[in-house]
């Protein structure tokens, strides 16, 4: 498990804080990768998402947010890719990290992080009501950005939903 | 006392945009807000999906019409990375200029509507007169006065004419004169003092939690700022200083404001001195391979666009993520404890751009046992809307 | 307050004079910014009718139509966003700015109008419409530029039977001539007529003019990993990092993509132990069959 980077030069303390944190959850972390010198992106194993963020936020108390949480639906891998945004922001330490999780398609439960991360509320709401994907634990899940008369089980960012009219034809 | 249910909306409390916001009120006090947004979903990221980049550039143009250089900008940064081609620099410090001048233009709109908002109109007219110098500014470099479509994947679609380098020059310095005595007035007139001071008081470590981003946290005395964090384009060349105040009410929300555009100023008049001579433009592939994230300030927080490309002229995923949607949950916290008299400015101050948003909730949080629950609005009607 | 008063007074009385910042619209005209973009205008009579401005339209204002003969853009003003994408991209200018801003109008019909359509420039110079660019690969020296230079794409570079050539599609083409102009061999060339048969790339390919002249350029990297000691050297010299290292069975090897290499030489000169060698072809699987006669 080596760390990737297209990065010649890592700065010293992105590295240190990468290797810390596979220190503290080594078999959670599948992969690492440096794409630029404040940017990362972690592979993680499924719910592992939880402690990690939970970790991050006691570390990084006073300096660190969640951006954004995204789903991306592979539908000819038979997966979809939950991705939550972290920017870590001190003043001589800088990291936007990206954690990536498989969840598989036919059934796409994870926990939800709420309880840690409050701003998460809307974000899960969006992926569920979007994608389908169900957070467990989540306090108001439900039927909250589509107009109430959108039928049951479609979602519509799902890959297999298509729009009625196609709008042009691409060469 | 019971609590009584008041609703503003859909027709504009704060901005001219429809958004609805039910308000429990215990005498003049709120103690509960349940916000519901989306009245303006047009399903972009869906659409995205069947556009090319040149098309979908214009398509993310129109998310937000006020900061629309941003979103360009995020959307041109994000299929460059997927694509993986470098912006020649004379692109990088046009796209400053543009982008600088989209946010002065915003932040002086936002201080004029919230000055009007106090009932304090002459200071709106004043705004707004000084706003037109920089629209007029703005339709020289770009060709039109808002939406601007200035930015390009993979540059800039004009490039900027010495005798306009020598007019900014010459006007941006004597509009940092007035927005100077607009900042004396804002900090000591009593007509804008005594409405924001010590008006919607938010933690900053609470605001993070809650994830809001830009002016809004930047108001709590948290240092995070993109240019700062996270540097695009030709920001990690410019010197400048990131505006942060403790104080954590209305009035710092909006002083933040103010000082930024002195800032921005400054930087709009470095990168003119300091604007590198080269092409304007690179070509970019048809076809695409590759994913890219575009992160970038806009004046109302942190814009993202996260693009996926898996081969082919359309994005496999394309995800966007506006600064308002992010400061909704901060923003209901600001209203509790406050009088109803304060709605617009707490609203006002977190500078609402609810066509941005783009997305529909309904929340409902109850006060007294803290649990929080969902409901549709025909049970939202049942139960509060008694006609 | 009362020390404010006089500052008040000169910006008062300075604006006693001036001018009001609004005007009254129709009879006075405002002052339109120079670089404004209005209405954009169509100059029929330079159109080749090659559909660039259709494909790149974001609002689909831009519709070819069969008009008198020829198949000219219409223009639909109630649809369009004013974003010039058009202008930027016609490859022989005929579409041109302008700063017209007043299209109010009380028809639909009036959005949509085409005047007559002028005569093609093709056929006022006596010539017929373009249909097909033929491309020698007799003459063709494997310089690239018209791959560079088509806006696109329908000219890119493929490797086949051991020569770097161009290969074109007809159906991206927009006959602009940007290659024909730039071609310094003069290899490629403009049809009238549509060929018979269409193929990107023939599939016999005639000898490169370059090995009959005898100016056989390098175009392989050979390392030889028995040498190699793993010092990294050539990947960090590589501009284009065509050679990247990999841990191979505890070793740290380098590993070559030929379809990045510029063949630079630096590696070359970097490796201390002369592991690189330059060879004057390409590698065998790529190299030119002997036809079995």
């Amino acid at each position: 498990m080596a760390v990737e980077s297209k990065v010649k030069k890592v700065p010293e303390k992105v590295s240190k804080f990468l290797e810390e944190l596979r220190r503290e959850f080594k078999d959670k972390i599948l992969s690492v990768k440096v794409l630029t010198p404040t940017r990362a992106e972690l592979k993680i194993v499924r719910n592992s998402h939880k402690q990690i963020i939970k970790w991050l936020r006691n570390q990084f108390a006073e300096s660190s947010y969640l951006v954004t949480i995204n789903t991306v639906d592979y539908i000819d891998k038979e997966y979809f890719e939950l991705q939550y945004e972290i920017q870590l922001a001190e003043d001589d330490f800088k990291l936007h990290l990206t954690l990536k999780m498989n969840i598989p398609r036919a059934n796409p439960e994870v926990e939800t992080i709420t309880d840690i991360v409050p701003g998460a509320l809307l974000y899960e709401c969006e992926n569920y009501e979007m994608f389908g994907v169900r957070f467990v634990g989540h306090p108001a899940l439900g039927k909250v950005f589509l107009p109430e008369e959108w039928p049951d089980n479609i979602y519509p960012l799902r890959k297999e939903i298509k729009l009625i009219k196609k709008i042009k034809k691409v060469r | 006392m019971p609590a009584i249910s008041l609703i503003v909306g859909p027709q504009h409390p704060a901005l001219h945009e429809a958004e609805r916001f039910l308000f429990k009120v215990e005498g003049e006090t709120v103690i509960d807000v349940i916000p519901r947004i989306g009245y303006m979903h047009r399903g972009i990221e869906k659409l995205m999906e069947t556009k090319t980049f040149i098309e979908g550039l214009y398509l993310a143009e129109r998310i937000c019409g006020i900061c629309n250089v941003a979103h360009t900008l995020c959307f041109a940064e994000a299929v460059e990375q997927a694509a993986d081609v470098e912006v020649p620099p004379r692109a990088k410090y046009l796209r400053v200029i543009a982008h600088e001048l989209n946010r002065l233009h915003s932040h002086l709109l936002l201080l004029g509507v919230a000055a009007e908002l106090m009932g304090f109109e002459t200071l709106f007219m004043l705004f707004w007169r000084d706003r037109e110098l920089v629209m007029s500014l703005f339709e020289e470099l770009t060709g039109n006065r808002v939406i601007s479509a200035y930015v390009r994947v993979g540059g800039v679609t004009r490039d900027i004419s010495p005798a306009l380098v020598d007019k900014m020059k010459d006007k941006l310095p004597k509009l940092y004169k007035r927005i100077e005595r607009y900042k004396k007035v804002l900090s000591e007139d009593p007509t804008f003092t005594t409405r924001t001071m010590d008006v919607g008081y938010i933690s900053g470590s609470k605001l993070l939690a809650l994830g809001a981003v830009g002016p809004t946290i930047r108001g709590s005395g948290v240092k995070i700022d993109l240019r700062y964090t996270d540097p695009y384009e030709a920001y990690d060349e410019i010197p400048f200083k990131v505006i942060t105040y403790k104080e954590g009410d209305s009035w710092a929300r909006y002083m933040v404001r103010v000082d930024e555009c002195l800032e921005l100023i400054n930087i709009i008049l470095y990168a003119l001195d300091h604007l590198p001579q080269g092409p304007i433009c690179t070509k970019v592939p048809r076809t695409i391979e590759g994913k890219g994230e575009g992160r970038v300030e806009a004046p109302r927080g942190e814009v993202l666009h996260h693009t996926i490309w898996r081969g082919g002229v359309t994005p496999w995923r394309h995800r966007v993520r506006t600064p308002t949607y992010a400061n909704i949950p901060g923003v209901c916290e600001m209203f509790k404890g406050y009088h109803v008299a304060d709605i617009p400015v707490i609203l006002g101050s977190i500078d609402p751009c609810f066509a941005c948003t783009d997305r529909t909730t309904v929340m409902l949080l109850d006060a007294k046992s803290g649990t929080r629950k969902t409901m549709t609005i025909g049970e939202i009607k049942k139960k509060y809307w008694r006609r | 307050m009362g020390k404010k008063i006089p500052s008040l007074i000169a910006e008062v009385f300075s604006y006693l004079f001036k001018k009001p910042a609004t005007h009254k619209y129709p009879f006075e005209k405002p002052v339109i910014a120079e670089g404004f973009r209005g209405k954009p205008v169509f100059l029929w009579n330079r159109c080749v009718e090659c559909g660039v401005c259709e494909d790149v339209c974001p609002t689909f204002a831009i519709k070819l139509k069969w008009t008198d003969g020829r198949s000219v853009p219409w223009y639909d003003v109630s649809r369009c966003c004013f974003c010039y994408e058009c202008i930027y991209n016609c490859p022989t200018n005929a579409i041109v700015s302008s700063t017209e801003f007043e299209l109010s109008s009380a028809k639909k019909s009036a959005y949509e109008g085409l005047p007559k359509v002028p005569i093609a420039p093709y056929v006022l110079a006596g010539l017929e419409k373009i249909r097909y660019m033929k491309i020698d690969y007799s003459k063709c020296v494997e310089c690239e530029l018209c791959a560079a230079v088509c806006p696109t794409h329908a000219i890119t570079m493929v490797i086949k039977d051991g020569r770097v050539i161009p290969s074109y599609d007809v159906d991206l083409c927009v006959f602009c001539h940007k290659c024909v102009e730039i071609c310094s061999s003069e290899a490629i060339s403009p049809l009238v007529k549509f060929p018979e048969k269409v193929e990107k790339i023939p599939e016999k390919i005639p000898e490169s003019p370059l090995e009959k002249a005898g100016l056989l350029r390098y175009r392989t990297i050979q390392i030889d990993r028995n040498i190699c000691t793993g010092c990294t050297l050539c990947a960090r010299v590589c501009p284009t990092e065509a050679i990247t290292m990999k841990d191979i069975g505890g070793r740290l090897l380098p590993i070559y993509n030929i379809n990045k290499c510029l063949f630079c030489g630096q590696c070359y000169e970097a490796c201390p132990v002369d592991a690189i060698k330059f060879l004057p072809d390409l590698p065998p699987p790529l190299r030119r069959r002997k036809s079995k006669k």
